[in-house]
């Protein structure tokens, strides 16, 4: 992570000299993110295909595709967090790619959340308060559905 | 096709959508949904559920790069992304409603026109100064980008903030109503009403379209919309196509950006009136 050229930065100021900016805090939090779940993700479709198992499991998805009609239900997958958990203990392909999905979007979330502290920490009232509203809204958004 | 044939296919359709997504900052939705529908043969609602985790894969695999850069304007993009959540929530609240047709029809037309507007509108140097805004003068939106097709740095000030945050909040009241990407609307708003540069523009788009996306994702997820077999395979390819993607972004000259947004706006706007009229 290398500081980034004086005068380039968006809006920089109230940054200490030398301190990683929050754009590049935030950058390595996406990183990291995306490095693990796609990481998970590929996983998961590697052991769907490898595993004999996974594989019968895809098999009732696939013939559906080819005749056009996969829809909702041809094909169980889990759609909890329990289903999940259930999955990956038996070691289920299709499973650990969900789990690596769900790494995925809880990236963007964990990006809002450390946004909000990063601005605390620069004493930036107002954009405290707009990014801990954005992130109210989005875990209210979770709890309706 | 064998499951191995079918998940290569499907990634090879995420690095293209994932590549256009993050340098138009429209999430590659509006490219992977009817891939999926006309040529795999895949439900709608599966589609939109594997389109939807594309949207967040294309974003975040890109951000990164454009934080890096300069290219997303954070503040700006934190800024907005207040009302394209409230926005999208009130859209889905509203979804349950039965759109009227001739909603699609103006919808249509209002995007095709706002795509002509992007495609003609004047580099940031040739236009006049734009109105100052004193609350994006408090909350420090304005900054500069290293134009690299360019080789310098190019200065913005941005302007209309309270237009550009209504214009947000419908945006994501109106593509949780129509089903439509929000991208297609962020970028004019921040191109033609608060003065961004295009790429600046798509940047930021692509950073904030994310949030919104991981909000609606926990849905599809509990409606058993998100099929791992479908969805996984395009979001690893989404997520290289965006990263690469990310690194062209910088190098591309604005006006060909321009014209690509154009095309791209206009098949959208296309599908909307094809859905109004027929």
């Amino acid at each position: 992570m290398s500081p980034p050229p004086r005068g380039v930065g968006p809006a920089g100021a109230g940054e200490a000299e030398g301190a990683p900016t929050l754009e590049a805090v935030v950058a390595v939090v996406l990183r990291v993110g995306v490095l693990i779940s796609c990481a998970v993700t590929a996983a998961g479709t590697v052991l769907t295909l490898a595993v004999p198992s996974s594989r019968r499991a895809a098999g009732r998805t696939l013939p559906g595709l080819r005749r056009g009609v996969l829809h909702p239900g041809s094909v169980r997958f889990p759609h909890t967090l329990s289903g999940v958990e259930h999955g990956l203990a038996q070691g289920d392909g299709p499973s650990l790619a969900l789990l690596g999905l769900l790494l995925l979007i809880a990236t963007p979330v964990l990006r809002v959340a450390v946004s909000v502290v990063g601005y605390a920490l620069g004493r930036d009232r107002v954009f405290v308060v707009i990014t801990a509203v954005v992130l109210a809204v989005i875990l209210a958004s979770f709890a309706l559905s | 096709m064998t499951p191995l044939e079918l998940t290569l296919a499907l990634f090879g359709v995420g690095v293209v959508a994932g590549a256009l997504g993050a340098l138009l900052g429209l999430g590659g939705g509006f490219i992977l949904v009817p891939a999926l529908t006309l040529a795999f043969g895949v439900n709608i609602r599966l589609a939109i559920g594997a389109s939807i985790v594309a949207v967040i894969a294309t974003s975040s695999g890109a951000a990164v790069a454009y934080l890096r850069d300069h290219m997303a304007n954070m503040r700006v993009g934190m800024f907005l992304e207040l009302a394209t959540t409230t926005g999208a929530v009130s859209g889905a609240v509203l979804g349950s409603l039965l759109v009227p047709r001739a909603l699609y029809v103006i919808f249509g037309l209002a995007l095709a026109q706002s795509g002509v507007a992007v495609a003609r509108r004047k580099s940031i140097e040739h236009r006049p100064p734009p109105p100052p805004d004193a609350l994006a003068d408090r909350l420090r939106l304005h900054a500069s980008y290293p134009d690299v097709a360019r080789g310098r740095t190019v200065s913005y000030r941005v302007s209309r903030s309270k237009l550009g945050l209504g214009l947000m909040y419908g945006a994501g009241a109106l593509s949780g109503l129509l089903g439509v990407g929000s991208g297609v609307l962020k970028v004019p708003a921040m191109d033609l009403a608060m003065g961004l540069p295009i790429k600046v523009s798509t940047a930021t788009s692509n950073f904030m379209i994310g949030v919104t996306a991981a909000a609606s994702a926990g849905v599809y997820f509990g409606r058993d919309d998100i099929d791992p077999l479908i969805a996984a395979p395009i979001a690893v390819g989404v997520l290289l196509g965006a990263m690469g993607a990310a690194r062209v972004l910088p190098g591309l000259h604005p006006r060909r950006l321009r014209l690509l947004f154009a095309v791209a706006v206009l098949a959208v706007a296309t599908d909307m009136l094809v859905k109004g009229l027929t």
